[in-house]
């Protein structure tokens, strides 16, 4: 164990003792455990840690981390949901500062941050400095053997999303840190087979789709003469490549397979596990049993409260008692409904009660509430109501039951409330609250430490104990005695001390430490969960296949659909899951759907547990899909298709079931599920690519608007939703810009903003009616700027961009591309300031839909503006709002052009570097081969070094320029070259070559739109210049 | 003419919906900018595409791109090397 000290200065911690000089408090040496469950040493003895999950949830975090983090974020990583998540923060850290220590756990008003000091932090200690390589073996085994499990293992809060982000990526980053050392330590042990065979199987159960471990494998057992086995692992290599990757073995697999020499391969030999069988006996419990009884037995002297409420720790009996107060009234001739809430179901609004109601006949369900209750149970006869609302289904639910209960005495079982969503809390408040206590029963049981993190369920307990209406059942560990009993019943000398004290009265865990004793095994580390998963590793073959998949899927499993996901041939499956349910791993579900349960959530966690990160990814992505493919006409199972796809890592499919999710919920108003969706939906929305983005985001917060929750920034959200309908726009996704505009009413008729959501709702009718308007005006912009950015055909520019301006105006649509259009028009005829206005409104438009690209077209044509007006100073400036915006367009011609415009803005301005600028500014463009743009720079630095009296230079640049346009057919960059050409043969004293370059561009004067102003002007100036005539023409005509 | 290349990559596998609309975004924009495309390498995951086209030069292809709305990660002018018949 790794440890170290300092010294908290917690009042009652440690204890006094003399240094020399002075007293002082001597404080326990802390020593803190990341890597498999999380644990804290005091002076190497282990110290209880809260029962909260989200509060050691936090240790981990804080721990890890060691650095400061503010209250906010910790609230948001955690407590997104509470109504004062500040104050849940503030009592789990109440509980976290005796275990940490005052000078470990620093906090102030807004901050928190741990720090380590000298306390001895597994995870601190793994980070490794070194390269495995370079590290001695014995230090290599000493890291490999402090990864006794995942990080924070049991620690995973689905529900608190950026959490559990955090979380999977920690133990990416250590497992990939892992696979390196295992690897290391599989070269340096190759002499050693049998060590190094150890180590290859450790790294393919980590990363199952590594081919090179499978080879390893492979290869030492077909070394060691273990042919079979290195050919069944060929096999299982194969299978995981095909199924996963759609890929065969590669040749180096290939080849050991071939040194190998093939045998037939036999069934592997099934081993049978010592278990105990029969039902669990009910040993003690004999107040709660008499407190039972008192509560069925109706009539004078029985208990009056409406509902019994069973709380205790995992495993403690509060299932089993239920089962025994279900036998009580099942002898009354009564009859049981139970539901249960899953730790992964938080997502499936009424689930518990869903699976509870079923148990009622449809014929039973009376005809006036079956439109209500056809929302929550799609598999009732007749139309659902029109305009329902929740309190009319609260009714029709308690109707139900109320009926039920007139016909015979019914006992409605909530299992499980720890993970009640929100909605199946209030039904349950509704319910017991409209219960006449009578012949309706209801029994509930959770767990009390993680209750107290379920705030709408606690509030409910809570809530309905103020009125009275509850009959709390504490459950505490079982005494010696009791346990003595309970061992007795197993029929063999087992010593009951011995299971008394390691399993500390645990009903639970005292069975699994009777069956492991009847093993024989005697070597387990001391925890449940160690006895359970050796329990499961001695399962057989099949069983051991089917178990991942059970454990991904949830503590209740259809077999149909793990089939579907796994892909394992019935026989396997079968048989598989029977000798689950012999061995008491799962069990028949009580829904009687043809489900199974886990017997117990426990059991499910060790299973899950077992998997390492990458297995349980590919586990939930292969379930995800699985579950997408079944038919759901009413998205029952949207929430689950969205919990596995989520924890599968396919984000598409995630984004696109929490929106049908989201909606399922608004049908049966569940807001704050919906709500609650919505921001894991968004999650994941965000990675993907525009037009699914754009739609999935959208859809997303027009659920979130429906919600009826309270909106906590409602700013932000209409930013949100403006900044997804402008990109629509920008896209053309017509039908989302009608989506936008329609969700920016109906949000603003939320926010009382009636004005506002009139206009909305009026621009959101417009958009229906011009969408295909948009894309006419979007499709004539289009081609009208694409001509004007090349100065080709700029009649038809203009007559393209004037009509779709005339187009824009009448269904009032914006496009940043109409006045970019019309800018690049004006700019070719010369008219300078009403192109500098045309632009300017196009990059306000394109700032506005985040269009990067557009917004670099107008600085930079801007910036060309400044320079052909010679105002280098002005263009200089122009280039510094432009200069970032060009950055951001990745590897592309703006950002070089851009440099290349500001060097020789420098140059124009006398400032000292700016030649060596231009010339690689030069020297970039010309690498990445952007003809057009270069021609223009060397056509200003020409038309410089003439001003400048350097002939020779421009001749050389403006021929230059000449071929690049030529090349890309640039008319008047082409034209003003060879003006520019002409002029600097002329200040050399070639007159003749001057005028024979000139002959070739003047023929073009004559067309007064097929060369830019600046073009004309150039060759008039050159041919005055070598004293040819230039010929009367039209003249430039700049209207269009 | 020179041969450009464009290289993109997908942060989800190109469906062929998806494909196909991104095909008909860009091919009236190669036209108006004088590139011709000419061949496609998609890879098997589907996340990774290398085009070829002949153009005057990259930034035609490149405007193509960005007219279009069509993100890439890199173009470049090239020389084919191939098998003499």
């Amino acid at each position: 164990m790794l440890h170290a000290t300092f010294a908290p200065t917690g009042p009652h911690q440690g204890k006094l003792c003399f240094t020399p000089g002075r007293y002082v408090v001597s404080q326990p040496s802390i020593a803190v455990r990341l890597v498999g469950e999380v644990q804290v040493f005091h002076d190497e003895k282990p110290v209880t840690l809260p029962r909260s999950k989200k509060t050691r949830a936090l240790l981990g975090y804080l721990v890890a981390t060691a650095r400061s983090h503010t209250r906010q974020r910790l609230c948001e990583l955690l407590w997104d949901g509470p109504s004062d998540p500040r104050a849940a923060l503030r009592w789990s850290l109440t509980k976290l500062r005796p275990i940490l220590g005052e000078r470990g756990l620093v906090t102030d008003r807004d901050h928190v941050s741990y720090v380590s000091g000298e306390a001895n932090v597994d995870v601190h200690s793994i980070g490794m400095k070194e390269d495995p390589a370079h590290t001695p073996t014995e230090t290599l085994q000493a890291l490999h053997e402090s990864f006794r499990g995942e990080f924070l293992d049991g620690l995973d809060l689905p529900s608190s999303f950026r959490y559990q982000q955090w979380l999977v990526a920690q133990r990416e980053e250590l497992r990939s840190m892992r696979v390196h050392i295992i690897q290391e330590l599989i070269s340096r042990f190759s002499e050693h087979p049998e060590t190094a065979l150890r180590y290859a199987r450790e790294l393919v159960l980590l990363d199952p789709m590594a081919e090179e471990a499978h080879a390893v494998v492979m290869r030492v057992l077909g070394s060691l003469g273990r042919t079979e086995e290195a050919l069944q692992q060929y096999e299982s290599c194969r299978n995981i490549l095909k199924a996963e990757l759609q890929r065969t073995p590669g040749e180096e697999t290939e080849r050991i397979r071939r040194s190998i020499f093939p045998t037939p391969l036999k069934p592997a030999s099934s081993r049978v596990a010592g278990t105990l069988h029969g039902p669990a006996p009910l040993v003690g419990r004999i107040p709660e049993t008499l407190e039972l009884a008192s509560w069925v037995e109706p009539g004078a002297g029985g208990r009056s409260e409406e509902l019994i409420f069973i709380t205790g720790e995992p495993g403690i009996g509060k299932t089993r008692l239920l089962a025994e107060l279900a036998l009580m009234v099942q002898a009354r001739g009564g009859r049981i409904l139970t539901g249960r809430a899953f730790e992964a179901e938080m997502i499936r609004p009424y689930g518990p009660w869903i699976d509870a109601l079923r148990s009622i006949g449809r014929d039973e369900v009376p005809a006036a509430i079956r439109p209500d209750l056809r929302r929550l149970l799609p598999e009732l006869d007749g139309p659902a109501s029109d305009h329902p609302d929740r309190n009319q289904l609260f009714d029709a639910v308690s109707g139900l039951l109320g009926s039920a209960a007139e016909r015979s005495l019914t006992l409605l079982v909530l299992d499980d409330l720890q993970w009640f969503d929100e909605a199946s809390a209030a039904l349950l408040h509704f319910v017991a609250r409209d219960a006449k206590r009578g012949k309706l029963l209801i029994a509930c049981s959770a767990r009390s430490a993680e209750l107290s993190e379920n705030s709408m369920a606690s509030t409910v307990v809570h809530a309905l104990n103020r009125e009275n209406r509850v009959l709390w059942l504490r459950l505490l560990p079982l005494t010696l005695d009791e346990v003595r009993m309970l061992v007795a019943d197993l029929g063999k000398a087992i010593p009951a001390e011995r299971v008394y004290e390691d399993s500390q009265g645990n009903p639970l865990f005292a069975l699994e430490v009777s069956a492991a004793l009847l093993r024989g095994s005697d070597s387990l580390d001391g925890s449940l969960e160690s006895f359970l998963t050796e329990r499961l590793r001695r399962l057989g073959p099949q069983a051991r296949e089917v178990t991942p998949w059970a454990a991904a899927l949830g503590r209740n499993f259809d077999p149909e659909i793990l089939s579907l996901a796994a892909g394992i041939s019935p026989a396997i499956l079968i048989s598989g899951l029977e000798e689950l349910e012999r061995h008491e791993v799962i069990r028949a579900g009580s829904s009687g759907s043809g489900g199974y349960d886990f017997v117990h959530d426990v059991m499910r966690q060790a299973a899950y547990r077992q998997m390492t990160e990458p297995v349980r990814r590919l586990l939930h992505l292969n379930i995800a899909r699985a579950l997408a493919r079944v038919d759901d006409p009413v998205s029952a199972l949207a929430g689950e298709i969205a919990h596995h796809a989520a924890l599968g890592g396919d984000s598409l499919l995630a984004a696109n079931a929490y929106v049908e999710a989201g909606e399922r919920c608004l049908r049966i108003f569940a807001g704050a599920e919906a709500a609650e969706l919505v921001q894991r939906g968004l999650e994941h929305a965000l990675r993907l690519s525009s037009a699914n983005r754009i739609s999935l985001e959208l859809k997303l917060h027009h659920i979130y608007v429906l919600a009826g929750v309270v909106i906590r920034d409602s700013e932000k959200l209409n930013r949100d939703l403006m900044r997804l309908t402008l990109e629509a726009e920008s896209e053309g996704l017509g039908a989302e810009v009608v989506r936008g505009y329609h969700i920016l009413g109906v949000f603003h008729e939320r926010e009382g903003n009636f004005e506002q959501a009139a206009q909305f709702i009026m621009k959101a009718a417009d958009a229906s009616r011009d969408g295909d308007a948009v894309s006419a005006v979007r499709q004539l912009a289009n081609a009208g700027r694409c001509l004007a950015l090349l100065g080709r055909d700029i009649p038809r520019a203009s007559a393209l961009l004037t009509e779709a301006k005339q187009k824009a105006e009448a269904i009032r649509f914006q496009d940043p591309e109409i006045p970019l259009g019309i800018g690049l028009v004006q700019f070719h005829f010369g008219q300078y300031s009403e192109a500098t206005a045309s632009l300017e409104e196009a990059l306000h438009l394109a700032r506005e839909r985040q269009d990067t690209w557009r917004g670099c077209i107008c600085l930079i044509r801007l910036v060309m503006i400044e320079l052909e007006q010679g105002r280098p100073e002005e263009a200089l400036d122009r280039c510094r709002v432009l200069h970032p915006l060009a950055a951001k367009m990745g590897e592309g011609s703006e950002g070089p052009f851009a440099q290349a415009l500001e060097a020789v803005s420098e140059l124009l301005c006398g400032i000292d570097g700016a030649a060596g600028r231009v010339e690689s500014a030069l020297s970039t463009l010309r690498s990445i081969d952007t003809k057009g743009d270069l021609a223009y720079v060397l056509i200003l630095l020409a038309e410089a070094d003439l001003a400048g009296e350097r002939p020779q230079q421009a001749h050389a640049r403006a021929e230059e320029a000449v071929r690049l346009a030529t090349a890309v057919g640039r008319r008047s960059d082409f034209a003003i070259a060879v003006a520019t050409v002409a002029r600097a043969s002329a200040a050399c004293g070639d007159s003749e070559g001057a005028r024979c370059a000139l002959k070739t561009v003047m023929s073009d004067l004559s067309d007064a739109t097929y060369l830019s102003k600046r073009a004309r002007e150039s060759i008039t100036r050159s041919a005055s210049a070598v004293g040819i005539r230039v010929p009367s023409g039209p003249t430039v005509d700049a209207s269009h | 003419m020179a041969n450009l290349i464009v290289e993109t990559s997908y942060s989800q596998p190109l469906d062929d919906a998806t494909h196909d609309r991104l095909a008909a975004q860009l091919d009236p924009c190669l036209e108006a900018y004088g590139a011709r495309w000419l061949r496609s390498y998609l890879s098997t995951d589907r996340l990774r595409m290398v085009c070829e086209f002949e153009a005057p030069d990259a930034e035609m292809v490149r405007m193509s791109y960005r007219s279009a709305g069509i993100d890439f990660e890199r173009v470049w002018t090239a020389e084919v090397y191939a098998r003499s018949a």
